[in-house]
């Protein structure tokens, strides 16, 4: 399964810093990824189905999802990845702030893949980075890409 | 003088006029003088039958002795003369007495009855007029005997009576109804009547009879009832709104902060994370063309950033313990023991520390919390060593109906003075440099133990170790049951201590 091609991972994630902590964790773990980033639920939805602009997007391996976002929150990208037939087998990280016990139940409710909260040492995001992308990109089997 | 116009006593004295002209053809003389002497005792006894018999027994007694002496050799002709004579008029005057008595005895119940009880004719002129009705109405029955009923009646209420009298003559016996009458002072009473027709011998009604009583005080009793019953009620509903305003606004603020935390956990959060990042960041790519102060500076930031994060993951915690939707079951304080020991796994390897604990009993809460209070309890007492490898020790006794634990610990100890303000939020006797932590812990154990209605404590003193106290409610229907459940433990926790 290793070293097939470079995986490409969507951040959906509004904050610009978080986006810039997140993609230097990436090329600092020299991991073979194509990180994309959208800002919002919105873009997100319109990446993975291919509409307003993103037609030529790749589908995703693995999709890093934070939960606080405007116009449309990750609970909202869960629930409509749920319904989306042709969506529903993307794994789907939850990586965000808050490890309340509400939104935790939720995300699981909703069958997100893992729910990771970003640590606020940059060292240790860093291993989380890598434990995900070794993880999720090596260790386990993905359903195969439909299209 | 009453007495003599009443008829048993004119009969007696036409019987004793009789009786003496009878005697009178015949012979005068001791029995006429007798029989006239017994008319007049009569009269004058003539109060009460009783007395009409006694005076005609005495007076007989008298004839008999008159009649031996005066004719002893025809006396039983003169006796039985004066025995007619004597007990002739006794009877009926008795008997007239009798009901008379009976008559004026009713006539006093009615007279002096405090309810007015007055009568009237069909045509509605007051035939009988009480006491009661005198202090009721305020007109004297001179006033009103001979007069029209409805000076009483209010103008509005009219034709009332003509009711009343059709009611009665289309054979009802007895009419009771609430109305209003009118006083001779002008006032208005409430009053209840009972009306029932007067009917003579031959069964022809020849008026009414009413009996009415004052129900102005029940009316305004009534009245007074009824305004307090919806005054209590109008109160009621006005509390219930209160209270319902009150859960309102609490839900609001409760939600409000439930959102605050929130807010707190992911908002506070982010920036923080972009200070420590992006300083970690200088620190890795500016590493080497930086002085040491802003190495410095730069560690300072990011410690800075680390422990802010701390603070806010602790206060978080500590508003979850109300907030949080938990679960409330019985728990196996052995097994939050157990949880606790792993979380702290580094902490007490780290310093070497003995965690020890008797075997524990079963409580009821949820084992989050109970988890963050041992934890909290025990990291505590690892914290505030002193230089001796730390001891801690859990155990627990029986009180009442709680369960009363003890951490006991040989650390540094507290003053007894100090007892109460190590469980205030944010108050800490120690440096942070020295001591490391947000002050948060102990309000937070407080804070749970509350939560189940205990209390936490501590005991000890400087230099000599110390103990947190804390007691946590008794699941009755579970008593008993830890003992064997946790005997086997015994050996495995002491295992542990020994090898920390």
């Amino acid at each position: 399964m290793t070293q097939r091609r470079l995986a490409d991972i969507l951040l959906v994630e509004d904050n610009e810093d978080d986006v810039y902590l997140t993609r230097r964790g990436f090329e600092r773990a020299k991991l073979p990824v194509t990180l994309h980033h959208v800002a919002n639920g919105c873009e997100c939805m319109a990446f993975l189905r291919r509409e307003g602009g993103y037609e030529d997007a790749p589908v995703p391996d693995l999709i890093l999802l934070d939960l606080n976002m405007p116009r449309m929150d990750g609970r909202q990208v869960m629930e409509a990845i749920a319904k989306d037939e042709r969506l529903r087998t993307l794994p789907v990280v939850i990586l965000t702030t808050s490890k309340s016990d509400a939104d935790l139940l939720e995300m699981y409710k909703l069958r997100c893949s893992t729910y990771v909260a970003k640590p606020i040492d940059f060292d240790q995001f860093e291993s989380v980075i890598e434990g995900i992308q070794s993880y999720w990109l090596n260790v386990a089997a993905l359903p195969p890409k439909e299209f | 003088m009453r007495i003599l116009t009443s008829r048993p006593l004119l009969l007696a004295v036409a019987f004793a006029i009789a009786a003496l002209a009878f005697w009178r053809q015949i012979e005068l003389g001791v029995p006429s003088t007798i029989a006239y002497a017994t008319a007049v005792a009569f009269a004058y006894a003539a109060r009460s039958s009783k007395w009409v018999w006694i005076v005609a027994a005495i007076c007989s007694l008298l004839a008999l002795l008159g009649a031996m002496i005066d004719q002893p050799t025809a006396w039983h002709d003169l006796l039985a003369r004066s025995l007619f004579a004597i007990w002739a008029p006794a009877y009926p005057c008795a008997k007239a007495l009798t009901e008379r008595a009976e008559r004026e005895c009713l006539a006093g119940i009615v007279n002096w009855s405090g309810d007015a009880i007055i009568s009237q004719t069909l045509d509605g002129i007051v035939t009988h007029w009480n006491r009661g009705a005198e202090s009721l109405y305020g007109y004297m029955s001179e006033e009103m005997i001979g007069k029209p009923y409805s000076a009483v009646v209010p103008s509005n209420h009219g034709d009332e009576c003509s009711g009343l009298k059709q009611k009665l003559r289309a054979g009802e016996t007895v009419i009771q109804c609430e109305t209003t009458r009118i006083c001779k002072d002008g006032s208005r009473l409430d009053v209840a009547l009972t009306a029932s027709p007067i009917i003579d011998s031959i069964g022809k009604m020849t008026g009414i009879a009413t009996i009415g009583r004052d129900i102005t005080d029940k009316k305004r009793i009534d009245a007074e009832r009824q305004r307090m019953a919806e005054e209590l009620e109008r109160r009621v509903e006005e509390r219930s709104a209160d209270l319902r305003r009150a859960k309102e606004a609490l839900e609001r603020s409760n939600r409000d902060l439930q959102q605050f935390a929130y807010v707190a956990s992911h908002d506070l959060q982010t920036p923080l994370r972009a200070i420590a990042g992006f300083a970690q960041f200088l620190q890795i790519d500016y590493g080497g063309r930086l002085d040491a102060q802003a190495e410095d500076y730069i560690r300072r930031i990011i410690r800075g950033a680390t422990r802010l994060q701390e603070l806010i993951q602790d206060l978080l915690e500590f508003s979850r313990v109300e907030s949080r939707e938990c679960s409330i079951g019985p728990v196996d304080m052995n097994e939050v023991f157990e949880r606790s020991l792993d979380a702290l796994h580094a902490a007490i390897q780290e310093s070497g520390a003995q965690v020890t604990k008797d075997p524990l009993p079963m409580v009821t809460g949820n084992p989050f919390h109970l988890g963050s209070l041992l934890e909290n309890l025990i990291d505590n007492a690892i914290k505030y060593r002193t230089e001796a490898a730390p001891r801690i020790h859990v155990s627990y006794v029986q009180e009442d109906d709680v369960w009363r634990f003890r951490v006991k610990d040989n650390g540094i100890g507290i003053a007894p003075e100090y007892g109460d303000r190590i469980f205030e939020v944010f108050q800490r006797l120690h440096a942070a440099s020295d001591y490391p932590g947000t002050g948060i812990g102990l309000s937070l154990c407080r804070r749970i133990v509350t939560r189940y209605g205990g209390k936490i404590w501590v005991e000890g003193d400087v230099g000599r170790g110390s103990s947190f106290l804390f007691t946590l409610p008794k699941p009755a229907e579970l008593d008993g049951a830890h003992a064997g459940a946790t005997a086997n433990e015994t050996s495995s926790a002491t295992d542990r201590g020994d090898q920390e």
